[in-house]
């Protein structure tokens, strides 16, 4: 039996699969690109591929993410929330806190044994998300992927004094234009991040151990200023994308275990691999 | 009788006035650039030309504003909410709050017969509560920002932002002129969100009338507005 879960972000669709014994036969990553949602039947049919399985094949499908309502093949939606502190403890069984830092929001959740106990979440601002870092390694005139290495090099932290992202960027511009080292703006941008996000955190009494995960957690710089600004060690999965869509596959097991325990059959949907229709 | 100037340096543009005897004799706005030092300079300069008075002739000079540190010459500095409040009060005796919106905050200020602060409340952390967030959208929609309150004003169906972001918002706003609404309808969107937040602000001083509104994007108070402030300034002391 195969279980696959399907995580609609804002910036990335990510699909893994698991078997019955929760080993993962696949997993990929695909923008959600601007034409939004339509991709998933896309990264589906890749990780499909790359498991060399048909959809028939696969037990039970569960979406999650932003996007998960456009994901016409999915026999269960699950909101991301459940969805991470799911995977997150089924890669750190002992997790008590996980952050996750994505391309459009951040969450801190408060995890007990794989189940969600409390949540503080922010989707209102882009200070403290992907976005933040998105625009303002534009204004500098860098990619976002090359921040973290770049903070590393910094000898002094620029202390950032706005909070909105809007003035941010007129910020570090002005740090720029005054001759302020590049790598210097970079690791102040982190700290703001990170402040942010762990000061929203903060809200829920933080137990170790604490896991970061989401897009922004490839960041290295950010990792860094988190770890400082936590004062606490921080666990990074492998692959800090992929929690949300573990998670999902997980349930979608769980569930299926539990109505085949109960005698029930499996439902089997008619499911094709097709494009969600706009907004449905 | 004696002269009197205010200064004001904004985060976008410098006002400038000279009075004499409470009458409002000269006034000046240029952009406050990169130096505010040198645009509370040429603000000077531009000032006493008008007038053909030589520094020397002003009694007591008042700065007020984000830059008020940078005008060297200044006697004495003076919050912005006083300021605003006070030049309000000059020229609407009548008016109990002033809603300030400017280019990077937004400011609701009770004033009392006196043109004394009574209690005021300022956002300043987020874009979307300040002109800011009309100036992020105008650059989507490629329409210049003296327009936007003209164009609004043609909506037939604003558009409701699901955000209380500006960065949020601009994606917001692309997403909608790829679906084909019109910059008029965006643009009253806009307007909408940006007065609620300043309407949540408005909520916290208690809204009293009569009530006046002033910053650079009332395009119709811009002079009176570019005054305001700095002419308050010389009635504080």
């Amino acid at each position: 039996m195969y279980f696959a879960g399907v995580d609609i972000g804002s910036t990335m669709t990510k699909v893994v699969i698991v078997n019955a014994d929760e080993k993962i036969c696949s997993r990929v990553v695909g923008l959600t690109g601007a034409e939004h949602r339509r991709l998933a039947n896309e990264v589906m049919a890749e990780a499909l591929k790359q498991a060399s399985l048909c959809l028939d094949e696969v037990s039970f499908v569960v979406a999650t993410g932003y996007g998960r309502l456009n994901v016409p093949f999915a026999d269960r939606q699950i909101t991301e929330l459940s969805c991470h502190a799911k995977g997150v403890s089924s890669l750190f069984p002992d997790v008590r806190t996980a952050i996750d830092i994505g391309g459009q929001d951040a969450k801190g959740m408060k995890i007990n044994h794989g189940n969600l106990v409390d949540f503080v979440m922010n989707d209102k601002c882009a200070a403290g998300t992907g976005r933040f870092l998105e625009v303002i390694s534009d204004a500098l005139g860098i990619k976002v992927e090359d921040l973290g290495s770049i903070s590393l090099k910094a000898t002094h932290k620029v202390e950032i004094s706005s909070i909105c992202t809007v003035f941010v960027q007129q910020e570090v511009v002005s740090c720029l234009s005054e001759g302020t080292p590049l790598e210097d703006i970079v690791a102040g941008i982190h700290d703001a991040i990170a402040s942010r996000v762990v000061r929203m955190v903060k809200r829920l009494k933080i137990e170790p151990s604490v896991v970061l995960t989401g897009g922004v957690a490839k960041n290295v710089g950010v990792v860094k200023a988190v770890k400082e600004n936590l004062g606490c060690e921080v666990l990074i999965p492998v692959d800090p994308l992929l929690s949300g869509a573990i998670g999902a596959a997980l349930l979608g097991k769980e569930l299926i275990l539990k109505r085949l325990e109960k005698g029930e059959s499996i439902p089997k949907k008619e499911r094709r691999l097709e494009e969600a229709t706009f907004f449905r | 009788m004696a002269w009197f100037m205010g200064i004001d340096i904004g985060s976008a543009t410098s006002k400038g006035v000279i009075t004499k005897g409470g009458d409002f004799l000269a006034y000046h706005v240029l952009p406050s650039g990169t130096n505010y030092r040198t645009a509370a300079q040429r603000l000077r300069g531009e000032l006493l030309a008008k007038l053909s008075l030589s520094p020397r002739e002003i009694a007591y000079i008042i700065a007020t504003g984000r830059g008020a540190n940078n005008v060297l010459f200044a006697d004495q500095e003076v919050s912005d909410i006083s300021c605003c409040a006070r030049g309000i009060n000059s020229i609407f005796p009548s008016v109990r709050t002033v809603i300030d919106v400017e280019d990077q905050s937004s400011q609701v200020i009770g004033v009392d017969e006196e043109g004394w602060v009574t209690n005021f409340a300022v956002s300043e952390k987020c874009a979307a509560g300040s002109g800011r967030f009309l100036q992020v959208i105008a650059n989507v929609l490629r329409v210049d920002l003296k327009d936007v309150g003209t164009l609004s004003l043609r909506s037939e169906n604003p558009i409701a932002f699901t955000t209380g972001c500006a960065v949020f918002g601009e994606t917001e706003a692309i997403s909608r002129v790829a679906e084909g609404i019109s910059k008029e309808d965006i643009l009253a969107g806009v307007h909408e969100a940006l007065a609620d937040k300043i309407c949540a602000l408005a909520e916290r001083v208690g809204l009293k009338e009569q009530c006046a509104i002033s910053g650079p994007l009332i395009r119709e108070l811009i002079k009176i507005s570019g005054g305001q402030c700095s002419f308050e300034a010389m009635m504080v002391f």
